[in-house]
């Protein structure tokens, strides 16, 4: 097949004609996006002991593809090789999340079977003043009374570091409803923490001394 | 089990920057690439990519990514 590009490789193509060649299966084009890619890709995985040259050309070679199937969804408020590069970038870090997970269920991670997670209580913290004990305590009990058990799990899931599609495949649902739930969640506690008498201002001022110790 | 100290001081920033409305992690991913590249220039960021700098501190999962998106360009295009 010809190629329809008219400009040499790389970034300087318009995003029409990366569009209109991409569109067209452009050998030559597909071609330039999956080096592009691999050389961004290269960059920001490139120094992980767990990501080889192969597994770059693999993930240049998916992430090629994702870009062409998601081509309609370029909005075209930025350049075609940025937004392309962030849908690689995603591709390839859902792909590293599903190899390194240990495969647990939720149950097992939350309940610490694993003992990667230390329980401990906010109450009587010495490390803590006695405002700050009580916004956590307030935090604690609506976590615990005003969230379902789905919100409960799924914070709790985030919370210990379970990949989002690993908490959406074992909750049956998908990323979109999943990150309702999680801002339907966070709503809720807001509220609750507003209703227990901890204005906005006040966890504001408490984050502040927070991010001071 | 009970969430240890830093969880809970996590779940608190989080609560904090939640809003009424936010960007899910697809309109994040539509809009990133616009928000890179105004970081990158002097001025106000526009108030249509605010969501995406508010996205960025409710999502974990995005941050990463975030991350790794600024390294993919930090020396000029790939």
């Amino acid at each position: 097949m010809a190629s329809l590009s008219t400009h040499r490789p790389g970034s300087e193509r318009s995003n029409e004609e990366w569009l209109r060649t991409l569109e067209a299966r452009d050998p030559d084009v597909v071609s330039d996006l999956r080096d592009y890619l691999r050389r961004g890709l290269a960059r920001s995985f490139g120094q992980r002991d767990d990501v080889t040259d192969g597994d770059l050309d693999d993930f240049a070679q998916d992430a090629t593809v994702r870009v062409i199937d998601k081509l309609e969804t370029f909005a075209g408020n930025s350049k075609f090789t940025t937004w392309a590069m962030a849908v690689a970038v995603r591709v390839v870090l859902n792909q590293l999340r599903r190899r390194n997970w240990t495969h647990r269920s939720l149950e097992e991670v939350l309940e610490g079977s694993s003992g990667e997670l230390e329980p401990r209580s906010v109450a009587g913290d010495p490390g803590l003043g006695v405002e700050r004990q009580d916004l956590l305590a307030a935090l604690n009990e609506a976590v615990e009374n005003a969230l379902t058990e789905r919100q409960r799990t799924l914070i709790r899931a985030e919370l210990a570091g379970v990949p989002n599609e690993e908490i959406a495949r074992q909750m049956e649902t998908n990323a979109n409803a999943l990150y309702k739930l999680y801002h339907d969640a966070r709503r809720k506690l807001r509220q609750a923490l507003n209703e227990a008498g901890f204005s906005d201002e006040d966890v504001r001022a408490e984050l502040a001394g927070v991010s001071e110790e | 089990m009970e969430p240890t100290r830093e969880q809970m001081k996590e779940l608190l920033r989080l609560v904090s920057a939640t809003r009424s409305e936010e960007f899910d992690c697809d309109q994040f991913l539509s809009n990133v690439g616009a928000f890179l590249e105004c970081t990158g220039k002097r001025g106000d960021l526009p108030p249509e990519l605010e969501a995406v700098r508010q996205h960025l501190e409710v999502c974990p999962a995005c941050q990463e990514e975030f991350e790794l998106l600024v390294q993919a360009f930090k020396d000029g295009e790939p």
